[in-house]
């Protein structure tokens, strides 16, 4: 209870995500004395105290409870409460939560994870994409060398920003266009902010590199971010390339065309009524060709991905649907339903003993 | 005996609700239908009464105004404010609490709250500013002043927006702007060459305001729902407000039909001709009674509602029987305990009459937001405290019971200040189903951990300040306790896995680590905490029920306490005032669980007789 306690509070002051990395999916909450480089371990965190709550049922399982008719119900719930904390644990590994947007009247085949970062070089020659390279946002180091056995250039990633935010123009002195020699990077107003850990806050990963060409001649330092949506290109013997950092792309191995999107008010109000995207799903194969209505409360299944309709961006025409992948999603239902028949069981059982008792 | 109290009882409630009528004769103006006069607001239709208490209780703190010695009605100040801002500008309406806004606003009596409008219009500029200072600073970050300056200008928007919304507030002869208006148009259609003429574009600029000010709207569909005719709600249509309306006519279509008669209304209603307004107000209702028929039906239930107040009648009936109750283990004991029984079963009936109405009204499910939560809580709290009474008898169940309704009854009532309790829901949470079931059942559950701790709370003091705490009323509390425990931990537990489900089949995710989410892991925690003391024999009787008096901390911190952090996805019902009264209520049950622990030979009960 304590752990729920702190979690909560650290919620309430630094957000979600952070309370979730930071208390519930680790094994110790840490403190940081000021000053110094330790890391004091104060309070266990949440993989820690499930443990030993799973430790403990399944002692409390062996030792403990005696297996009879009567106590049958208490065997289900404890074990119950074990699949819990383990499908929690599971779904914590194995689901992943990414957004889709879509523009009315366009399509797209891929979501966006929009906490991880990543870096693309793509050969764009003769106007197509030919060939590309993906660069985790765990290779973006200061120092770190970008590389590719097919291509005569590489990449020395010379700073790394966490995270960014636009300026006016790139005349302010805070922008890190200066850093920039070449490429659109070198006229956006963009400076760097601190990393955020807030509720409905995404860090913009942004990096500094410089194109290091066959001859080992310098081509110039580029600056890239999420946030410059505008190709930056470069033609190297003769071959044109394109480079950029965005939010990591998952592919689907179909696509999602939005026909049209439904929203309404409540009349007079700025209060959501309902929010529907009105799509058509068609497989690359052509196999699959079908429309499909997603509204909030009613998502769309397919293939391992749930999309639920999120939002709505009325400038841009966008509708922003949730995507989750969670193969683990039918345990929590599982561990709810053995618990559930585990405590009915206990408690008709109760009543009926005391029933008994009072004739 | 009993049959005696319930009739007599039903009785003084009829009366009650004679005392609330208005006689409609010709020398008077018939409130009584004016404020049946329906408006679509914040996306729900609704009576004008509604909209008169609600802002009423925003400016005032109360629902009825005092001036010049007489007492006005929400509707009567409304209909002033319509019709005669001058007068309604001058009345002592806006409520401050704050010292240093009171400071602020000057005067001359010392610790005034009551502020009009005429006073603070000249301070805008300055309120203004105040306001907008605060509003950039996060809301949890806030101290009392900003807080206070926010709402002291919604307060005075408020109020401007409704002297507003029937014309243009201060308006002196309505008929002849209206003739001039339409003579315009007429111009403009004729000779349509040229932009508008500057009298045009005056009439334009200034209903361009009126579209923008407006606090409802109130111009209904001439057609009715064309789909639907026979629709209950016609939530899904837009109204006109009047300057919408008006806007409307320079493009060349007629003037909506309702324009002229408020005009009308207005204009006779200034010349005090009282028949004529009254005749304008009823044949104005006439008709929107033959176009929506329905939802006429439900504007003067509301009305009903309205009048009737059955949340705060109830809120009485509970402590009448909190007093019978007691004074029961002294006096008259067969007689006081009759009446306690019949006035909390009144009680009930009209609660949950109140419920049922609120149900009909929104036309969904029990609770929606935090208002009808508390409502619900204390309905749940009641209905299983008759079973109680039924077992344990003497008037536990009904004190207990009593208690927790009259309780949750003071806090839902102070939480209509901010503005309409049947507010529209927003998509994500529009789901009757899952409002149905999850909220329901976890509701449920707060109520029935709330009762477990209210009858461990009266053995605690029962044991330790009278001799009444004997063997077999021992024994049966504990059961009692230990019963509802059991009951709660499946209800909690169940509700919470409901939700759980709700969110995986909403946004994917079975659990987030929601501060209300973890509040109600908490309460489950802790009620399985309890069983398990109990059974491994960790605790005894004394111990189950100071556990049992904690729940109702851990329950009441976990349903306000996360609204008053303000984030996560539960956070519908912010209100930051709250905190002293829940620290006023964590601190009375701490108090409780210490006397709980006592060394036994402190315990009047069970003391030796000598």
């Amino acid at each position: 209870m304590g752990l729920l306690i702190i979690g909560t509070l650290y919620q309430a002051t630094s957000g979600a995500i952070a309370a979730q990395e930071k208390i519930f999916r680790s094994f110790f909450i840490y403190w940081y004395p000021d000053g110094s480089q330790l890391k004091i371990p104060v309070f266990p965190g949440g993989y820690f105290l499930a443990g030993i709550f799973v430790l403990n049922m399944t002692a409390s399982l062996i030792w403990r409870i005696n297996f009879s008719r009567r106590t049958l119900g208490v065997l289900l719930v404890h074990l119950g409460l074990i699949s819990i904390v383990f499908g929690e644990l599971l779904s914590g590994v194995f689901s992943t939560e990414s957004i889709a947007l879509i523009k009315i009247g366009k399509n797209t085949d891929h979501s966006l994870e929009i906490r991880k970062a990543e870096l693309i070089v793509a050969d764009i020659s003769n106007g197509e994409n030919v060939s590309q390279a993906i660069f985790p946002e765990q290779e973006l180091t200061e120092g770190n060398t970008l590389k590719n056995r097919k291509w005569p250039f590489y990449l020395n990633i010379k700073k790394v920003f966490p995270n960014a935010v636009m300026v006016s123009n790139e005349e302010n002195s805070l922008s890190l266009s200066k850093l920039a020699t070449e490429g659109v990077g070198a006229g956006v107003g963009l400076a760097e902010a601190p990393f955020t850990t807030k509720d409905g806050e995404i860090n913009y990963l942004t990096a500094c590199v410089e194109l290091v060409g066959p001859e080992g001649e310098s081509n110039g330092t580029w600056l890239l971010s999420s946030l410059i949506e505008e190709d930056q290109t470069f033609t190297i013997q003769d071959r044109q390339y394109s480079l950029a950092i965005r939010p990591k792309w998952r592919f689907f191995p179909f696509s999602l065309e939005l026909i049209e999107f439904r929203g309404e008010m409540h009349p007079g109000t700025e209060i959501p009524k309902s929010f529907a995207s009105f799509v058509k799903l068609f497989s690359r194969e052509g196999g699959v060709d079908r429309q499909a209505l997603i509204s909030m409360n009613k998502p769309l299944k397919y293939q391992g991905r749930t999309f639920y309709q999120s939002g709505f961006d009325k400038d841009d025409g966008v509708s922003v649907l949730q995507v989750v992948e969670n193969p683990t999603w039918a345990m929590p239902y599982f561990s709810s339903i053995l618990v559930f028949v585990g405590l009915m069981y206990q408690f008709v059982c109760g009543l009926l003993f005391y029933n008994r008792k009072k004739a | 005996m009993k049959i005696i109290f319930f009739i007599t009882i039903l009785l003084l409630s009829g009366a009650h609700l004679q005392a609330e009528e208005i006689s409609s004769t010709e020398r008077v103006f018939a409130i009584d239908s004016f404020r049946r006069i329906p408006v679509q607001h914040e996306g729900r239709i609704k009576p004008l009464d509604t909209v008169a208490r609600s802002s009423l209780l925003l400016l005032h703190g109360s629902q009825s105004l005092n001036h010049q010695g007489n007492k006005l009605s929400p509707s009567q100040w409304l209909l002033e404010v319509f019709m005669n801002p001058k007068s309604a500008k001058v009345v002592k309406l806006i409520r401050v609490d704050n010292h240093d806004l009171q400071g602020m606003i000057g005067g001359e009596i010392k610790n005034r709250v009551y502020y009009s409008m005429a006073e603070l219009e000249p301070l805008s500029r300055d309120i203004f500013d105040q306001y907008s200072k605060a509003m950039v600073i996060e809301e949890n970050r806030r101290d009392s002043f900003q807080k206070a300056a926010i709402v002291l200008w919604k307060q005075m928007a408020t109020f401007l927006s409704l002297s507003n919304s029937l014309w243009v507030s201060g308006i002196e002869n309505v008929p002849q702007e209206l003739n001039a208006f339409e003579r315009e148009v007429a111009n403009k259609s004729l000779f349509s060459v040229g932009g508008d003429s500057k009298q045009l574009e005056w009439f334009k600029q200034r209903y361009q305001f009126l579209a923008e000010a407006a606090f409802f709207n109130v111009l209904y569909p001439e057609g009715g729902n064309k789909l639907r005719p026979k629709e209950v709600s016609s939530n899904s249509d837009k109204w006109l407000n009047m300057g919408e309306g008006l806007l409307a006519g320079t493009h060349g279509t007629s003037l909506h039909p309702g324009i002229k008669t408020f005009a009308r209304m207005i204009s006779v209603y200034q010349k005090k001709d009282v028949p004529a307004f009254n005749k304008v107000v009823n044949d104005y209702l006439g008709a929107f009674k033959s176009v929506f028929p329905s939802v006429n039906r439900r504007i003067n239930f509301e009305i009903i509602y309205n009048d009737l107040q059955p949340f705060f009648v109830s809120a009485i009936i509970y402590v009448l029987v909190i007093l019978c109750s007691i004074f029961s283990w002294m006096i008259w004991p067969r007689t006081l305990k009759a009446l306690a029984l019949s006035l909390i079963i009144i009680g009930f009936i009209i609660h949950s009459g109140g419920l049922v109405s609120r149900m009909i009204i929104e036309g969904r499910p029990p609770v929606t937001n935090l208002f009808s939560s508390v409502i619900f809580v204390g309905w749940g709290a009641v209905a299983i405290s008759l079973v109680l009474e039924r077992i344990l008898q003497h008037c536990m169940g009904c004190i207990i019971g009593a208690v927790i309704g009259a309780l949750s009854m003071i806090v839902a009532l102070h939480m209509v200040g901010t503005g309409d309790t049947m507010e529209v829901m927003r998509a994500v949470l529009d789901s009757n189903f899952w409002l149905s079931t999850h909220v329901v059942t976890i509701t449920l559950g707060y109520s029935s951990t709330f009762l477990a701790g209210g009858l461990a709370a009266l053995y605690i003091i029962r044991g330790l300040l009278t001799k009444t705490l004997n063997k077999e009323t021992k024994e049966k509390l504990a059961k009692m306790v230990y019963g509802i425990v059991c009951f709660s931990t499946l209800l909690t537990f169940v509700g919470t896995v409901l939700g759980g489900v709700w969110a995986d089949q909403s946004w994917g995710r079975f659990w987030g680590w929601d501060p209300k989410e973890n509040g109600a892991l908490m309460i489950i925690l802790w009620n399985v905490f309890i069983l398990h003391a109990k059974l491994g024999g960790f605790v005894r009787e004394r111990g189950l029920m100071v556990m049992a008096v904690f729940g109702n901390i851990v329950t009441g911190v976990s349903w306000f306490g996360v609204n008053m952090l303000g984030t996560g996805l539960h956070a519908y019902g912010f209100m930051a005032e709250g905190a002293f009264p829940l620290a006023m209520f964590v601190l009375s049950q701490l108090l409780i669980m210490c006397l709980g622990g006592l060394p036994k030979h402190m315990w009047r009960s069970f003391k030796p007789s000598s």
